[in-house]
């Protein structure tokens, strides 16, 4: 291997051990007979000139652990499955993010309106979260506080969870025949929000085993705290939850290297949403919540004062580490950033392979991860892909994607971890071993209108990409099907 | 064989796409889909059976700094003090205030039935009141062997009552009481008063002045003025009742005879050597006791101590007095002021080497012995104070002085197998000559002993400091130790009711082994750090 290779490597090697958690869909990267390929690049130009999304025909579902699988919680003996605790720390990052996604599309447009120029549009309401669990927490759970002696735990958590609708106009233009560019404005409306501006607790372990517990927190959120009230309406509300405005934009670009070489890049979400409904606060402020427990105080113990010293501890305790809550001012967030960088090369006609590097910045948190993905259109009735994916600390990410096109109609599924499902079902004959060893789960799944397959144009993608059946897109796909069919036909 | 239309994919659970009639556009078909993802899962890899974890936890036990004043018990703190050369020292005292002098002085109640004779005639009518029969004579209050020249009153009355056998004379005499040697302290003037019918006179306003317990009383029948006259029968009289009653003095001057007055028993605790010095050896090397007596009796006294012993337990040792008892008093010149006799006390170090729990002791007090007369005076308030101070310098040397303390504990609910090993951490720097063995007892309800925590090298846990020849700090003791408590040990204190916490100490030791006199001074600290180490087994079904 040359040495350009081992840096590579090195790098990608890098990227995988990295304490990633990128909530980014890599297999969809070259997805292009999706409509929703454009969601990673603007300047992506998908294969059907035309296509509708109908409210609820695109959901996207997503769960990544950075720290751990079902399987390192548990061990199994004796036909008995037990919670190995001992066995989930060892493995277990700094940081453990676990961050659940959902995205539905209410409605999405595409057109292509010339051979430059194809338009987007879309309405999409999305979530986006995760919990932060510091490694110290689950140290102190099982393996206690002795290790720490002499230093301290790092026990800080810290959540963020937002929900908001997108409103989004993009567009892609062909500058020329080796450049696209492409661009999108997103108009955002928050819905809630939990946002952790700064958490620092910690636990201190001196030598005579004192416990310092020192606690530095502020939490904000929105549109929360006033749901827990007794008659809160959420139709009365609705007109309060519009204030939370937000703007972000992507953009993107492709570039034709070669002939059968493309690359492209793109910036997604770069943004952020200002609330103002209904802000809450909630903080512990450092220089009061601090707490030493050194024991029982010798003086007390020998005048049999003990239960009141520990009593009189309590109080302080709970009197130091109370929460302040209360309203406070309108506060931003940013959209969780990503950023992606790719090349597509065209192996054979109607095969490509590609890989993207991506990560996402999200309030100083860097994630990145890569995918490598085999894409091949069978005809204009089914596309499909094959990836793979390292992210989240996770190397057992085989995706697939599928899209089965009967224009007006496309079904469609893809996923990064999506193939082992069915392997699963096959080796194991359940679904157990797929799940208990993902630390990555993401699926987009639904159904588009779609109109007008691109015939033999180059892809907005890159690489040259006509269709099986060059004559025209129906033919083609009715040959697919028929093709399928015989082969039922033969079971 | 389906036939199929070209252009449909068919067959149960294939994709039929004709306009918007998609099978899956149907949500029972999702639901379908849903519950085959679910029965695809055995349900059994997800019901987790038991939690079990082992971690090793570091917890503070102990902490702070202790003197010699803390160490002492907190009833005895009042008692603690400091000397200018910082050296803490108990400083005991209990001053007896007995009124047994006082109280051999009471004033008898004294009743007087006189009457006066009234001639038989017409008395004509007059126009002024007309002095008639009269009766003088010396009272004696009966005092023995009392001989007073001067009581002030603070309490009693005159108690008066005059009936006359002939009703003419009803209303028509009063008797004038007059007492010549009673004087007002607000008017200095002598006590004179016409009375009639019945009443009385308060005497707290009135100082005597007596002749050896005796005053004069001078009683006259006066007639009062009248408009008519008055028929006077034969074999007429006027009776007069006089009583003296609840007489009691503010003060008191004369002489006041050879008495004695016993005094009530009285005990100073000396709580701090207490029962943990029983067995102990101690030796104190400036122990110091006073007595004191102060006396408020212008009265020559002498206090004969009965009894006055140490006392530790049953056992007792007497204290000897110098001077010898009994002792002569001082007494004062003017009322109002005190006399103070200090008395020795002879055995002053085997007294506290002893090691008394408490004095004991008892007297009387005797005024005027052999005596015939005198001036004396004694107020009502006048006490005679006997007054004992011990002071114990904690300077000397002690050993085996044992301290125990109980613990109730109840870990019946914990699984002793929840404990892998458990360590002992010990850090003390003792500045204090002190030096302790600790020892944990574990016990049944019965107190009876099961087991104890530590094996006797681990017990060596409190070091003493090094001292110099005078006895004062030279380097202090440190200890810092992992001690392992042996697992067998540990398990018993969950089957353990009590946990009796045993401490022998003594004074540190010289380079030879020997105990040399050692101070504890106010400024010596012991600074303690103690924690527990421990794995533990948690486990939990679910």
């Amino acid at each position: 291997m040359s040495r350009k290779a081992n840096v590579i490597v090195s790098m990608l090697l890098a990227c995988c051990g990295y304490s990633s958690l990128a909530q980014v869909e890599g297999t969809l990267h070259y997805m292009n007979s999706l409509p929703q390929v454009v969601v990673n690049n603007p300047a992506f130009v998908p294969k059907y000139k035309f296509s509708l999304g109908l409210p609820f025909s695109s959901l996207y579902a997503g769960y990544t652990n950075n720290g751990f699988s079902y399987n390192d919680l548990v061990s199994r003996r004796d036909g008995q499955v037990k919670a190995d605790l001992a066995k989930w720390i060892k493995n277990l990052p700094d940081k453990t993010y676990i961050a659940p996604a959902l995205s539905l599309d209410i409605i999405r447009l595409s057109i292509k309106i010339n051979s430059k120029l194809y338009v987007s549009a879309n309405a999409t309401l999305k979530e986006y979260g995760y919990f932060m669990m510091p490694k110290g927490i689950a140290s102190v759970f099982v393996e206690g506080n002795a290790p720490y002696v002499n230093s301290k735990i790092n026990m800080s958590p810290s959540m963020e969870s937002m929900s908001y609708l997108e409103t989004a106009l993009g567009a892609s233009y062909e500058i020329n025949k080796k450049l696209t560019v492409g661009g999108r404005i997103k108009f955002l409306k928050g819905i809630t929000d939990i946002t952790t501006q700064s958490s620092d607790i910690s636990i201190a372990v001196d030598q005579n085993y004192s416990l310092t517990a020192s606690a530095g927190l502020n939490v904000k959120t929105s549109g929360i705290n006033n749901v827990t009230n007794s008659g809160y309406d959420f139709s009365r509300e609705i007109k309060n939850y519009m204030k939370n405005n937000g703007v972000a934009i992507d953009v993107g670009a492709t570039y034709r290297l070669l002939d059968k070489l493309t690359l492209n890049a793109s910036l997604i979400d770069i943004g952020g949403i200002n609330w103002k409904n209904n802000v809450y606060q909630y903080s512990l402020d450092k220089s009061k919540a601090n707490y030493t427990f050194s024991g029982i105080n010798a003086t007390d113990l020998v005048n049999g004062n003990a239960n009141d010293y520990m009593k009189a501890q309590t109080d302080s305790i709970k009197a130091n580490f109370k929460l302040q809550e209360g309203t406070t001012s309108s506060y931003r967030t940013p959209l969780p950033g990503k950023i992606f960088f790719g090349g597509n090369y065209e192996l054979i006609k109607n095969l490509n392979v590609g890989a993207v590097f991506f990560a996402e910045k999200f309030k100083g948190r860097f994630s990145p991860g890569w995918t490598a993905s085999l894409n091949k259109n069978f005809g204009n009735a089914i596309s499909t892909s094959l990836s793979y994916t390292l992210s989240n600390r996770a190397y057992n990410n085989i995706g697939a994607g599928f899209s089965l096109n009967m224009a007006p109609f496309q079904f469609y599924i893809v996923g990064d971890n999506l193939l082992q499902m069915p392997a699963s079902l096959i080796i194991h004959r359940n679904l157990n071993s797929y799940i208990n060893n993902a630390q990555v789960l993401n699926v987009r799944l639904g159904l588009n209108l779609v109109v007008g397959w691109d015939k033999g144009e180059k892809s907005a993608l890159g690489a040259k990409s006509k269709p099986v059946n060059s004559k025209n897109s129906k033919t083609a796909g009715k040959k697919a099907q028929q093709t399928h069919i015989r082969v039922r036909q033969k079971r | 064989m389906t036939n199929h239309k070209p252009g449909y994919i068919t067959g149960k659970g294939w994709i039929k796409i004709s306009g918007f009639n998609c099978i899956f556009m149907k949500p029972a078909y999702w639901f379908l889909a849903l519950l085959s993802f679910a029965s695809c899962i055995d349900q059994n890899d997800y019901s987790i059976k038991s939690v079990e974890v082992s971690p090793t936890v570091a917890l503070p036990l102990v902490f702070g700094e202790l003197t010699i004043q803390d160490l002492i018990k907190g009833q005895d703190s009042a008692y603690v003090k400091v000397d200018s050369d910082d050296v803490v020292y108990l400083s005991y005292s209990q001053t007896l205030a007995s009124q047994g002098i006082r109280q051999l002085f009471s004033i008898p109640d004294k009743n007087l039935n006189r009457s006066f004779f009234v001639p038989a005639a017409t008395i004509p009518p007059h126009t002024k009141d007309i002095r008639s029969d009269s009766i003088v004579e010396v009272i004696d209050l009966a005092l023995s062997p009392e001989q007073l020249t001067e009581i002030s009153f603070k309490a009693g009355s005159i108690s008066y009552s005059t009936t006359s056998s002939n009703p003419n004379l009803t209303n028509k005499y009063e008797v004038n009481i007059s007492l010549p040697d009673f004087t007002s302290k607000t008017t200095t003037k002598p006590l004179n008063v016409n009375i009639a019918s019945t009443g009385s006179i308060n005497l707290s306003d009135y100082v005597v002045k007596l002749n050896k317990n005796k005053f004069n009383l001078k009683l006259v029948l006066v007639l009062k003025k009248n408009t008519s006259p008055l028929v006077i029968n034969s074999n007429s009289f006027v009776n007069l009742k006089l009583s003296f009653l609840g007489m009691d003095f503010t003060y008191i001057l004369g002489f006041f005879g050879d008495q004695t007055a016993n005094i009530p028993a009285d005990t100073v605790d000396v709580g701090s050597f207490g029962t943990s010095l029983d067995k102990a050896n101690v030796s104190f090397a400036q122990p110091k006791i006073s007595l004191e007596v102060v006396n408020d009796n212008g009265v020559p006294c002498e206090v004969n101590f009965t009894k006055f012993e140490a006392q530790n337990g049953k056992k007792s040792l007497a204290v000897t007095l110098n001077p010898a008892n009994p002792v002569a008093v001082a007494y004062p010149a003017q009322m109002g002021t005190s006399a103070k006799t200090t008395v020795s006390i002879v055995n002053v170090k085997e007294l506290l080497d002893f090691a008394p729990t408490k004095f004991y002791y008892k007297s009387s007090a005797r005024i005027n012995k052999g005596l015939i007369s005198g001036n004396n005076f004694m107020a009502d308030t006048s006490k005679l104070r006997v007054k004992l101070n011990v002071d114990v310098p904690l300077y000397g040397h002690a050993s085996n002085i044992n301290l125990l303390d109980t613990i109730k504990i109840d870990l019946g609910n914990v699984d002793q197998s929840s404990v892998n090993s458990a360590f002992l951490k010990t850090k003390i720097s003792n500045e204090l000559p002190l030096e302790a063995r600790v020892q944990f007892y574990m016990t049944d309800d019965k107190y009876k002993v099961l087991d104890s925590l530590l094996t006797t090298p681990q017990t060596d846990m409190i070091k003493g400091s090094v001292v110099t020849a005078s006895g004062d700090l030279q380097s202090p003791g440190i200890s810092d130790q992992l001690i392992q408590l042996e697992k067998s040990k540990v398990d018993i204190i969950f089957t353990a009711k009590y946990i009796i916490i045993r401490a022998t100490m003594s004074t540190s030791k010289n380079t030879d082994g020997a105990f040399p006199d050692v101070k504890f001074k106010s400024k010596y600290k012991m600074t303690i750090d103690l924690g527990l180490l421990a794995n533990l087994k948690v486990s939990a079904g679910l």
